[in-house]
């Protein structure tokens, strides 16, 4: 059934946004050259970009550098007029700016901080919660919650100067979603993290995304947060959709080979795994092999049949390989 | 609006109070129109009143003029110049608030903290020194501190509506320092307007810059009939209004150019 635009929170059609950027070359006689007679090229950052989003679904938004992403996910905001096309959040022209719009969404961007630097990140809470005019039960049910969920509570004191990375991008977060948004626009949210940062971040959107319903849209470069995120990923480059579907189509359709991994009680030479599959990595007694994804299970039986296999294990190529190769392929 | 104005008030009250040492420098720098006294100082001292002006004529000036450079110059053209280029004025757009009112917080707050320093110091000047005296009535100083108040506005929109500038340029912080050099000689910051030739004079009382230093200043030191205080504060309004108009029209057509760099 065909859905109905009430049903989508996101709704981009043919979105075009070109920069008309000042370049110069390096060095001194280049700078009094450009002071003189200034060269502008046009960037084509989004050239054409059509998709959509249901209320509720969480999307990976996946890219190189310099793709579009961020551009995209700019114009969403409202940060940035589109040259052309057309795009709606949650009803609204994200350009026009309405007050009602502003208040139904955030952006949180993973290298950018919108705490008050030299101030505890307790004093910016407060400033949210009058400008989004959080009504203060709400405000401290929410808050709780938030600093539980985030660990911040022996934070909040703290100058935001003062905090690290983690600390910071978790008060970050919490800012953001103080005012309960419909619709979140991450980018990079875990950019920097550690480890357990990044995972404690992700736990949270996860849950946020579950007790709220909310939309999420995901730009990131670290893999494990689009697959433990997101199944749905829409990949561009160069301004342009290469891919929007289920990223386990894409992972299917981009690497059609799967990787066995076999843990082996006696050593067998390279040449001899050879004749199974292509050998990524031996030491004689563990290999990693990659199979056609049509033979996968008549190799992994002729292994366990033929050689002194003591384990075995058949995983997808890792998504960043993926992800690689669709971006190779272009 | 009120809670969002106490909330982001308070915010940058905070923030003005983070530095001891920024809030010292802030305070070093009322000494710069202290030394213009000293020169005007030595002069009488020299050939006795000028114009008509004494020394206690030019202790109360500069003094009450070294309070309304930090409560009324505003420094946000740079400010967002640097927000443009940094991409934090991002930060403010995505706020359900328009930016116009977190810059103006942003100075007010500051203005708060300046003047919880500078106001006691002036006080206690006052007892400490017979040539600094102030003859208002209570009406007086409710005037003169509407004028004041008035010339800060003015100030923030003057130095807004250059910033829009910045949408197209890189040189909006520049543009509003030249326009600002001008803005410190026919404000009478450097000089009493009454000691200025006659006909520069009568070009200051029109410009936009009288407002926030000389015009406060001169119902301060009670030279100003009832006239002449209307007349100021009609400049002010008329300026306002048309600083007030030119913000709009660049913000409306500059935020189409927004670059929302960094990030």
């Amino acid at each position: 059934m065909a859905r109905q635009n009430g049903d989508r929170a996101v709704v981009v059609e043919d979105l075009v946004k070109h920069f008309r950027v000042h370049r110069r070359e390096a060095g001194v006689a280049a700078g009094v050259k450009s002071l003189l007679r200034r060269k502008y090229a046009d960037v084509r950052a989004v050239a054409g970009v059509s998709f959509s989003i249901d209320r509720g679904e969480m999307v990976g938004f996946l890219g190189p550098n310099g793709a579009g992403k961020t551009t995209t996910l700019k114009c969403l905001s409202g940060l940035l007029y589109p040259t052309s096309g057309r795009a709606t959040v949650m009803g609204f022209t994200p350009h026009e700016r309405k007050t009602d719009f502003l208040r139904s969404f955030t952006l949180v961007m993973g290298q950018r901080n919108q705490l008050f630097w030299d101030l505890p990140a307790m004093e910016t809470f407060l400033v949210n919660q009058a400008i989004y005019r959080i009504p203060p039960a709400e405000f401290g049910n929410t808050l709780t919650e938030l600093v539980d969920l985030l660990g911040l509570g022996p934070y909040l004191d703290k100058p935001v100067r003062n905090l690290s990375l983690g600390e910071r991008m978790r008060a970050e977060l919490a800012a953001a979603l103080l005012h309960r948004p419909a619709v979140l626009f991450l980018d990079e949210p875990t950019l920097g993290l550690d480890v357990t940062g990044a995972a404690a971040v992700r736990s949270f959107l996860a849950d946020y995304n579950v007790r709220t319903g909310a939309t999420v849209l995901l730009t990131s470069h670290y893999m494990i947060d689009v697959t433990a995120l997101t199944r749905r990923v829409i990949v561009i480059d160069q301004g342009q959709i290469r891919f929007d579907g289920d990223l386990q189509v894409l992972a299917d359709k981009t690497a059609p080979h799967r990787v066995i991994k076999v843990t082996l009680s006696s050593a067998v030479a390279r040449a001899d795994l050879a004749g199974y599959g292509e050998v990524e990595a031996t030491d004689g007694l563990t290999a990693v092999l990659r199979v056609s994804r049509t033979h996968t299970k008549d190799v992994a039986a002729r292994l366990l049949a033929e050689l002194p296999v003591e384990d075995i294990a058949i995983e997808d190529p890792p998504i960043e390989e993926v992800i690689r190769q669709v971006f190779a392929q272009e | 609006m009120t809670f969002a104005y106490r909330a982001l008030l308070r915010a940058h009250v905070g923030l003005g109070l983070a530095y001891r040492a920024r809030l010292t420098v802030w305070v070093l720098s009322s000494l710069f129109p202290l030394m213009m006294m000293a020169v005007w100082l030595s002069l009488v001292d020299e050939v006795g009143p000028t114009a008509g002006w004494r020394v206690s004529d030019f202790v109360s000036y500069y003094a009450g003029g070294a309070v309304l450079f930090h409560t009324t110059t505003s420094f946000l053209t740079w400010a967002w110049d640097a927000d443009l280029r940094s991409g934090d004025m991002s930060f403010k757009l995505l706020k359900p608030i328009d930016p116009f009112h977190q810059y103006l917080t942003q100075e007010m707050g500051l203005r708060v903290v300046v003047l919880g320093f500078l106001l006691p110091t002036l006080v206690i000047l006052t007892l400490l020194l017979p040539d600094l005296t102030y003859q208002l009535t209570p009406t007086g100083w409710l005037i003169a501190i509407a004028a004041a108040a008035s010339g800060f506005f003015l100030n923030v929109l003057m130095a807004m509506a250059f910033a829009t500038i910045g949408f197209w340029t890189t040189q909006a912080g520049n543009l509003y320092s030249l326009w600002w050099g001008l803005g410190a000689f026919l404000s009478g910051w450097i000089a009493p307007l009454a000691l200025l030739p006659e006909v520069v004079a009568d070009i200051a009382v029109l410009m936009p810059f009288r407002s926030s230093m000389g015009f406060p200043l001169e119902i301060l030191l009670n030279r100003l009939s009832g006239g002449e205080i209307a007349f100021g504060f009609a400049v002010t309004g008329i300026w306002i209004a048309g600083f007030a108009l030119l913000y709009r029209l660049g913000w409306a057509m500059g935020l189409r150019r927004y670059q929302a760099v960094g990030g």
